[in-house]
């Protein structure tokens, strides 16, 4: 199993908050996206790639590539940051076997079919179903924009809306 | 203070946090900034050079400060007014100034959270708009409310605590006496070693360390200010650049036609003025009605409407259709955003020519964009440009050179909106492409690593001259002689100790995922003991 240092939803996925303060607080060497569309998007890779700091490699695999990169074993623990769009690819990930303690829920912009639970995040029923799954197995969940930001659980925006 | 000068200040603040007179990100980078802020106070109040030495004191704390994708720790902008305000009304010495405007920045952190929870109401308006097809009044929810709210919620309060609380801060301070003063003294010494830790936090890595050091030790031992220290290292950076780095193999950045995004016709039914005119609302309005909802989505809509009045004036139905997809959920950075407004002109005026370019196609070139071109343009920008900036005029400005801060908004103002017009051309032009190919460029990695290089023996530089700690211990040594601590052991082996190790212990815990108030209340703590048992 790889180094997972940081595992976020954001569908923003490489952007400035991830860029000026994740990758420098977790010494990031590698952004990891796992998704099912962008595999065979040249032009959104390559623009993925080129936003990434000086330094950092970026891998862009779907569900089944991610699956086998993170549970392969890393004698050098390179600290890894994973990237999805989507709660349910967090869920599709674990069940091919990654691990993971947290989530971190960074952005989820809305959009048709979206409602709004809290500043900056709108999800669907869909994706709040799956939300709650992954923290009925006992997965964190928090939502924090960056690390200056005081992180909450998800469980405590979800109750407000309900 | 007279009414007058009140009011005015509570307008200032209005004026710091709204578009004018310098656009979105460029009031950001210049009225917002209490280096800038304290000159304008100092005029306000009759010392302008008093003002520009408070305001620098306290934009060491914010040097560091970035604000990307709507999360906004702390409003530096009340925090410099307020402070510089009260330092040269009441005759409050620059540390004791800088400790009383620290905890005024926090408290106006939760003016930007009111604008965007409030300016959601907005986005029905703007969804209005939309359904009726007039692009002319989207004006209404981008600028004339949002902006009639922020005035509310920021002259007001401001003009209120100008007024009112000066004389009563300084009563308060006044009636706590003399030891109350001192111990305020030292926490506005300490303070800027939290500043420049968030600031280590971005460059403190790799070659950046050593220089961070060299930039120390050149200040300490030499005494050699920040401009001069910045020129040296700026010839050293670029030597280490050119023997690490190597020749650059970049590619030149190809000429490529809106090829995929279906370029059928040469010809051009959008006048140049109609693209300037939607690149000057993008640069000036694109956050005045920001919100956590769509967040840019009407500033976005807003900034296309000289295009799509243009293109559909005589099409309802797709002008209706053309204003969804632009009123839709948008974040990027400002100027890099630019490219984005290029481009999707220009997709505009293809599609109207013919071009088979569906609401997905918009849609999927803007979200995909939006990502990486705020990765890169917060970091060329919040993170490069603004930090260095700042830090090369701050010394002049710290020792009461007006010219300093208004030399800074100059040079920032221009190459702001050089670099945005630039961009604009490129996407309007040139395509995705190009926009591509310029963000592959090594060149811009370069300049980064080298700005961050640069920047951290400045930051060295600047803890030697402006973190101040300093013990207060001594030890009798018979008769009238006293061995103090200080300046008989820490000056005589390396001047300025103290506050590196307390500026690397602030940066350590930062690092450990302290929050900066949390670091910010410990120094503090450690400034009011060791000030009431004698250590400092």
């Amino acid at each position: 199993m790889r180094n997972i240092v940081l595992a976020r939803i954001d569908d923003r996925l490489i952007h400035g908050q991830i860029v000026t303060s994740w990758c420098k607080l977790k010494n990031a060497d590698v952004i990891l996206i796992a998704d099912e569309k962008l595999p065979q998007d040249t032009f959104q890779q390559r623009l993925l790639k080129a936003a990434a700091p000086p330094g950092i490699t970026v891998e862009i695999r779907d569900l089944a590539g991610s699956a086998e990169y993170l549970k392969q074993e890393d004698a050098g623990q390179k600290p890894i940051i994973l990237l999805t769009k989507t709660p349910q690819m967090m869920e599709a990930l674990i069940a091919q076997g990654v691990q993971l303690g947290s989530i971190n829920l960074g952005g989820m912009g809305a959009k048709a079919g979206r409602s709004q639970l809290n500043k900056n995040i709108s999800a669907s029923p869909e994706e709040i179903a799956s939300f709650d799954r992954l923290m009925q197995s006992g997965i964190e969940i928090y939502y924090q924009l960056v690390p200056a930001e005081r992180s909450t659980n998800l469980r405590n925006i979800l109750k407000g809306e309900k | 203070m007279t009414l007058t000068q009140a009011l005015i200040l509570g307008l200032l603040y209005y004026l710091a946090n709204s578009p004018w007179p310098f656009g979105g990100l460029g009031n950001y980078a210049i009225i917002y900034r209490p280096m800038v802020l304290g000159l304008v106070v100092g005029f306000i109040l009759g010392d302008p050079v008093t003002g520009t030495i408070i305001g620098a004191t306290i934009n060491l704390m914010y040097i560091g400060f970035i604000s990307a994708g709507g999360s906004m720790p702390a409003d530096m902008s009340l925090a410099g007014i307020l402070g510089t305000a009260l330092a040269i009304s009441q005759g409050l010495e620059m540390n004791a100034a800088l400790a009383v405007a620290v905890p005024l920045g926090l408290l106006g952190a939760l003016v930007w959270v009111g604008k965007l929870t409030f300016n959601t109401v907005f986005v029905r308006l703007a969804d209005r708009y939309v359904e009726e097809g007039k692009p002319e009044k989207v004006w209404i929810a981008n600028i004339l409310l949002p902006q009639m709210v922020l005035f509310l919620i920021t002259a007001v309060p401001c003009f209120l605590a100008a007024y009112y609380g000066a004389g009563a801060i300084a009563d308060l301070i006044a009636s706590l006496g003399g030891n109350f003063l001192r111990i305020l003294s030292i926490i506005g010494g300490m303070l800027p070693a939290v500043g420049i830790g968030m600031m280590l936090l971005a460059i403190y890595k790799g070659p950046a360390r050593i220089f961070f050091f060299l930039g120390f030790l050149a200040a300490a031992f030499l005494g050699l200010k920040t401009l001069p220290l910045a020129l040296i290292f700026l010839g050293i950076t670029l030597l280490y650049i050119e023997l690490k780095e190597g020749k650059d193999e970049g590619q030149a950045v190809e000429d490529v036609p809106i090829a995929e995004t279906g370029a059928l016709k040469a010809s051009k039914l959008l006048e140049p003025k109609d693209v300037r005119s939607a690149w000057w609302k993008w640069m000036y309005y694109f956050q005045s009605a920001y919100n956590y909802e769509r967040m840019q989505g009407i500033g976005f809509l807003h900034s296309m409407s000289p295009v799509l009045s243009r293109l559909y004036k005589d099409d309802p139905e797709e002008m209706k259709a053309a204003m969804r997809r632009h009123v839709e959920f948008f974040n990027t950075e400002n100027a890099t955003g630019s490219a984005v407004i290029g481009l999707v002109a220009a997709m505009e005026e293809q599609k109207k020519l013919g071009a088979d370019l569906t609401d997905e196609a918009f849609t999927s070139i803007k979200t995909g964009l939006m990502g990486p071109l705020a990765g890169v343009g917060d970091t060329i920008w919040q993170a490069v440009m603004i930090p260095l900036m700042i830090v090369l005029f701050l010394g002049p400005a710290r020792e009461g050179n007006i010219g300093a801060p208004i030399l800074y908004s100059a040079l920032f103002f221009a190459l702001y909106y050089a670099y945005g017009y630039w961009l604009l051309k490129l996407g309007y032009n040139k395509g995705s492409e190009a926009i591509l190919n310029l963000m592959e460029n090594k060149a811009i990695n370069k300049v980064i690593v080298g700005a961050g290089i640069m920047g951290a023996a400045v930051m060295g530089g600047l803890v030697s001259q402006y973190v101040n700690v300093k013990t207060a211990i001594q030890f009798p040594m018979g008769g009238e002689k006293v061995f103090s601590l200080q300046t008989d052991f820490f000056d005589a082996l390396v001047p300025g100790l103290l506050s590196l190790l307390l500026t690397l212990g602030a940066y350590a815990l930062l690092k450990r995922g302290w929050k900066a108030q949390y670091v910010i209340l410990l120094v503090i703590a450690i400034a009011v003991i060791g000030g009431l048992v004698g250590i400092f």
